[in-house]
């Protein structure tokens, strides 16, 4: 009880002293400006006065000063005829200087006249004082006007004017409540709250009365608040204060309260004080929040929120309206929280559910139609009177539901509230928009919560997207841009929704284990969503085109455009499990071109390169590692070798995706599927046939690259050919198994190095046609392919023929290739074929000559075999070697470099390399003098050959082995062999040197000719 | 349709090759073998004319080899109670060699040791003329034939000097200046095995040498099948690599591991043994028992 006591006095002096700090604030202002009026009007007498004794011709009577306005009492100003000639007085000294001209001496201006005190009589100057002033004053020095006389507020003053009420007031509030208390044990309580209420209503009475006098305003306006704030609580004190309970009935005294009031909200409104009135209010409210009383308290609450709404109307104080709408709802709370602490059981529901409910839904309703009726005027006002909108609508919901004891009927109360609100906001739409705004986006919230309190699964999110659609549809018929944007946000809800409430799990199931199932309620429904996602984003847009006018629309339909890519690729995954989802994608991926194509749309070809590098990758980390079978036949091949086909299909779309200039499409779909079927091939084939399928694979991408014209393509074919040229020196030349009739590396490697020709020989043919220019690239591909193949057979013959005859096999390799060089006219074969040459020179060299002869071995394995065999192949090659040179003779006219003597000259290796190879034969497989008779003989032979062929080179090589011979004699044979062998070998060197010496003779013309 | 044909026909035989080898399902896992094979093969023929020109003497060799010989036959020091058995074992291996090494070219005094552990399922040569062949290759030995043929396959490593070239290589390696170094080599480089070249020549000439002692060569064609049954064992078709960089990556490791262990498939070397037999028509008497202990 005290409490309240003191709670009503602290409210009471705390609104004394923000009424009189108002008032002191004013006061000082008014003081201010009556200081300055009297002074101003002083100064204008003075000029006057200062005229007229500028001509005393014209004596006229001087006015009756009027003192106007101002804090000092009627002073008596004495005129100028009574006081004789009016004293000056010095320029005013004001905030505004107005400067006045004046002809006026400064001089003659008296430099300490101070304004007279209220109560003082003014100080005129003297008539002598007067005569003595100058009747003429020089126009060009214009004194500066005196300063304005200051007047003084004495603090007496102010403390009795602005304190002492204050002071008295709250003393008398205090000393009556106080008083009561003490009479507490004398008097009565009727006796009691008979002294309380006169005492309040005399306050009351004399602050109103003395209101009426200006001087008396402020004293009487304390008066007035401390007599309310008293009447007040001697009102409430009649029944809820002991000991001055005279009332038996708190309805009674709620009545007198809320009439107490209600006249004090009346009363406030004359002083149009938002803060006044809402005090009083507080009041108000407060009285029906302490009652006890049941559902007669709240309706009292009603009437009260109806005479706020009322009094805010009116004075459009938003603010105040915010706050009563608080005060409301609290209020209700607080009343349900007692009769429900536990708030609504279903099933159970308590007697005044029904009026509660009424009355929630009467406060909503008067707030609701203040909120649709009153525009506010400034942009503050809006933004509190659209709070107070929601928290209107967050009450009403908050309580019912707290109060709930049928939540079945929930689905219809937000149903016909969302309706309701949809009314009023197109009630509110041609008044004020922001009003539309806010009640269409409740209006829409409380439709969307309405759905999932009576439906659930696919139905919840159909109902969602219907409604996303409506709104959608209805604005664009409507062109109302609320309704759109609104039917977009519930679409990203929706998405939401579905996202978490359906995929979610299913996501999480298909992660433990296998799922076959195609959950067909939540593919529709997804598929549903991206259809009509889709529909507004690319269609409406375009057909429509104002609805993307704005840079929010546009980015959220755009937004929404992609959402429902997320949306189909989701459905595709749910319809369709496992390893068959990417060709589910790479089908939409085929659809999504095809109308990016048509609607020239770069959002959809966005989407398509999205999705497709999606099914990329899914392909790539899941259906790659399957090793299921469908109908006998691998789900990897069927779904990896299906993708790479529709990859090549949809390589064909037109339109480019977002930020890429480039004509990138064709060129990465086209590699993208070759690496698949690449990798495809790897799982599925066994490790040797790997190779020729990417070498035949190539093939044929090279071959439909160049009938398409299609560089990518091609470019594909030299990747994959060049895999499987690397591939087949791990796996094909590692299997050795002779188990098999045919090897198996002999038939897995022959087509390939054929693939290698081939694509070669197209290659140069191209470019001997011309038609289409031939890029360096290009050409150089060409010859590394011919490279592949010869490098490839080369190391074919290595593994596959007897380690004895590797030497042989290449010599004849050798001699095929030159044969080729010389019948096509290429130099590449040529070069070729004296690189085998020389391998097959190492290989003879390093494997026979320089290697101990095996304890056993057949004559066609022996030393002098392979390479004699060797050797004569490559003297086989002479005669090809010759042409060769014909052909290239003017080849060889340009070059000065090395080539000239190997390239372009094959003759020579290919007679120095045997030559040499069966020298060291000599020496390696002969002894002694044998060794020098042998080279005697190669010698000859050798020069005759020269001589027939007409090649110096040949001639000199010849003489230079019958030289070595005898520097052997000379050197060795003399001195280490047998007698026998000595003379045999003498013989025989000197026949040959003879022969040669003849031949030198008989020939010289050819030789010189040669030379 | 000229140019058609000719594609054509590469791209049926490409197809028809595949639709074979899965058909007989060949399927021999990617390694790098071969090219290991071709490369430790080329290295050893282009260092064949420098090391003719750079060859150790025999003497040199035979101290050489009697020193590292000793030290290593500390390694396997028999306990006592099996000496003896040992003892008989080695003087059985050195019968047997002495008579084999008698067709070869260099007349080294050749020795031959016994390593007594059952794990050691190997032999290797020592250069100067030593052999060691331990008791878990004897183990797979189903006749004295073919312990001769392996005999001699070693004896054929020291007369062709592969051992000589294999410690002239890992001195100047190792920068063992002086070839008392040479000493310090450790066993495993007498034990990693020839270039697949040497491996086949010694194959080729010591089946020549166990032959022309009296031996038939059926009895190193039996090893051979031991051997193959070993090779499938480790290499077996199941495991294959689970994606192409698993395989990229096992057939790298295999490139650093297996540099110098490039001995040729099992089933080479039987092919070679056959072709001799078949083109030096050798005799194919009764396989001997091979002696117990």
């Amino acid at each position: 009880m005290e409490d309240f006591v003191l709670v009503v006095l602290v409210l009471a002096v705390l609104w004394l002293f923000i009424r009189t700090r108002g008032r002191a604030a004013d006061r000082r202002k008014l003081a201010e400006h009556n200081d300055l009026i009297g002074r101003l009007h002083q100064r204008v007498l003075l000029l006057e006065e200062a005229a007229r004794a500028a001509s005393p011709a014209t004596q006229q009577p001087v006015a009756e000063p009027i003192v106007r306005g101002g804090p000092f009492p009627a002073a008596v100003v004495a005129t100028s005829a009574e006081q004789g000639v009016p004293q000056l007085l010095e320029p005013l000294v004001v905030a505004q200087t107005v400067a006045v001209p004046v002809s006026v001496s400064v001089d003659a201006v008296p430099q300490d006249i101070v304004l007279p005190m209220p109560s003082a009589p003014y100080e005129t100057a003297s008539a002598a004082e007067a005569a003595e002033l100058p009747t003429e004053i020089p126009a060009a020095h214009v004194p500066p006007p005196p300063p304005p006389p200051k007047r003084h507020v004495s603090f007496e003053e102010r403390f009795g004017q602005n304190w002492l009420n204050k002071l008295g007031i709250v003393a008398v509030v205090i000393g009556l409540a106080g008083g009561l208390g003490l009479l507490l044990r004398t008097i009565g309580p009727a006796g009691k709250s008979a002294i309380g209420i006169v005492l309040s209503l005399a306050i009351l009475g004399g602050g109103i009365l003395l209101e009426r006098k200006q001087q008396y305003r402020i004293f009487a306006r304390a008066l007035i608040g401390g007599g309310w704030a008293l009447t007040f609580f001697v009102t409430f004190a009649l029944y809820h204060v002991d000991a001055l309970q005279v009332l038996q009935s708190q309805t009674v005294d709620l009545v007198l309260m809320l009439i107490v009031a209600a006249a004090m909200v009346a009363h406030s409104l004359k002083y149009k004080s938002q803060v006044v009135t809402g005090l009083a209010f507080l009041l108000a409210f407060v009285t029906v929040g302490i009652s006890h009383v049941t559902m007669f308290s709240l309706v009292a609450g009603a009437l009260l929120a109806v005479g706020l709404v009322y009094v805010v109307a009116r004075e459009y104080w938003f603010e105040l309206g915010l706050a009563g709408l608080v005060g409301v709802y609290l209020n209700h709370f607080l009343w349900l929280h007692r009769v429900l602490p536990d708030g609504g059981q279903p099933g159970h529901p308590f007697p005044g559910f029904i009026g509660s409910a009424a009355l929630l839904l009467f406060y909503w309703l008067i707030f609701r139609l203040f909120y649709v009726l009153r525009v506010p005027k400034t942009r503050t006002q809006e933004l509190v009177s659209s709070f107070s909108a929601i928290l209107n609508s967050v009450g009403l919901l908050s309580l019912l539901k707290y109060q709930s004891s049928h939540p079945e009927w929930a689905f219809y109360g937000l149903l016909t509230l969302g309706v309701v609100e949809f009314v009023f906001a197109f009630v509110a739409r041609r008044r004020w928009r922001g009003a539309f705004i806010v009640l269409s986006s409740i209006a829409s919230i409380l439709l969307l919560a309405a759905v999932p309190l009576r439906f659930n699964g696919s139905h919840w999110t159909l109902l969602w997207l219907l409604e996303a659609e409506v709104l959608f549809i209805a604005g664009l018929r409507m062109k109302e841009i609320v309704f759109r944007r609104l039917g977009v946000i519930a679409g990203f809800v929706t998405t939401a929704q579905l996202l978490v409430a359906g995929v979610a799990p299913l996501v999480d199931f298909r992660q433990v284990q296998a799922d076959a199932t195609h959950h067909l309620h939540l593919g529709i429904t997804l598929s549903a969503a991206a259809v009509l996602f889709w529909f507004n984003a690319e269609f409406c847009t375009r057909r429509w085109s104002f609805i993307v006018a704005d840079e929010i629309d546009r980015a959220g339909l755009g937004f929404t455009s992609y959402m429902a890519l997320g949306v189909a690729t989701l459905a595709l995954w749910v319809f369709f499990p496992g390893a068959w989802t990417i060709l589910a994608w790479l089908v939409a991926v085929l659809v999504l071109a095809w109308f990016a194509d048509r609607l020239s749309s770069r959002n959809l070809a966005t989407q398509a390169d999205i999705l497709a590098a999606g099914a990329i990758l899914r392909a790539a980390t899941v259906n790659l590692f399957v090793t299921d079978h469908w109908h006998g036949l691998s789900l990897r091949a069927i779904t990896v070798a299906l993708s790479g086909v529709l990859l090549y299909v949809a390589m064909r779309r037109k339109t480019r995706a977002h930020g890429i200039v480039a004509d990138y499409i064709a060129p990465a779909y086209s590699w993208a599927a070759a690496a698949l079927i690449g990798t495809l091939l790897w799982y599925e084939l066994e490790p040797i046939a790997v190779a020729i399928a990417w070498g035949v694979f190539g093939l044929l991408l090279f071959e439909v690259g160049t009938m398409l014209r299609r560089n990518y393509l091609r470019h594909q074919g030299y990747a994959l050919l060049t895999a499987s040229f690397v591939r087949l020196w791990f796996s094909n030349l590692n299997v050795g198994d002779a188990s098999h009739f045919l090897s198996p590396r002999l038939y897995t490697i022959l087509p390939l190095i054929a693939a290698y020709f081939w694509v070669y020989q197209r290659l140069h043919a191209e470019e001997q046609r011309a038609e289409f220019p031939v890029s360096s690239f290009e050409r150089n591909a060409g010859v590394v392919a011919a490279w592949f193949g010869t490098v490839a057979a080369s190391a074919l013959l290595y593994f596959e023929v007897r380690p004895d005859w590797v030497g042989i096999a290449w010599a004849l390799f050798a001699l095929g290739l030159i044969a080729l060089g010389w019948w096509l006219q290429r130099t590449l074969f040529v070069a070729q074929s004296l690189v085998l040459l020389l391998a097959a020179a190492v290989r003879e060299l390093m494997f026979h000559l320089f290697s101990p002869e095996p304890l056993a071995t057949a004559f066609t394995s022996s030393r002098v075999f392979c390479v004699g065999a060797a050797c004569a192949l490559m003297l086989l090659a002479l005669p090809l070697a010759f042409r060769v040179r014909s052909q290239l003779a003017p080849q060889a006219a340009a070059k000065s470099d090395w080539r000239r003597y190997t390239l372009f000259r094959p003759e020579q290796p290919f007679f120095f390399t045997p030559l040499v190879l069966i020298a060291v034969l000599l020496f390696i497989q002969l002894h002694a003098g044998m060794i020098t008779m042998g080279w005697g003989v190669l010698g000859l032979l050798a020069f005759l050959f020269a001589l027939t062929v007409g090649e110096r080179s040949y001639r000199l090589a010849g003489l230079s082995l019958l030289m070595l011979g005898v520097c052997k004699i000379i050197i060795y044979d003399i001195w280490r062999i047998s007698l026998t062998d000595r003379f045999l070998t003498l013989i025989v060197m000197g026949a040959a040197l003879l022969l040669v010496s003849f031949l030198y003779s008989r020939y010289k013309e050819t030789v010189l000719k040669f030379l | 349709m000229k140019r058609w044909l000719p594609l054509s026909i590469i791209v049926i035989a490409g197809i028809l090759a595949i639709v074979a080898v899965q058909w007989q399902r060949i399927s021999a896992r990617p390694s790098a073998q071969s090219l290991l094979s071709a490369a430790a093969d080329a290295q050893h023929e282009m260092t064949r004319v420098p090391a003719h020109f750079d060859r150790m003497s025999d003497s040199d060799e035979i101290a050489l080899g009697d020193q590292l010989a000793s030290e290593y036959a500390e390694r396997w020091v028999s306990p006592k109670q099996d000496a003896a058995k040992n003892h008989a074992i080695e003087a059985y291996l050195q019968t047997v060699g002495e008579h084999v090494s008698t067709g070869a070219r260099r007349r080294l005094p050749y020795k031959f040791h016994y390593i007594p552990d059952s794990d050691f399922v190997n032999a290797f040569a020592l250069p100067g003329g030593h052999v060691f062949v331990g008791q878990g290759l004897l183990a797979l030995m189903q006749s004295e034939d073919a312990l001769a043929a392996v005999l001699g396959h070693e004896v054929e490593h020291i007369d062709l000097r592969h051992c000589a070239e294999r410690m002239q290589t890992e001195a100047h390696l190792r920068n063992l200046g002086a070839l008392g170094d040479v000493v310090g080599l450790p066993v495993e480089v007498f034990l990693a095995g020839y270039s697949k070249e040497q491996e086949m020549e010694a194959d080729r000439d010591g089946t020549a040498l166990a032959v022309k002692a009296g031996y038939s060569p059926l009895g190193i064609l039996q090893l051979f099948g031991e051997f193959e049954k070993l090779e499938q064992r480790g290499t077996s078709a199941g495991d294959k690599p689970a994606t192409p960089v698993d395989e990229a990556a096992q057939v790298s490791l295999q490139t650093v591991a297996g540099y110098f262990r490039s001995h040729p498939p099992a089933v080479q070397r039987e092919q070679q043994v056959r072709e001799l037999m078949r083109s030096q028509h050798w005799d194919t008497p009764p396989l001997r028992r091979l002696r117990k202990f």
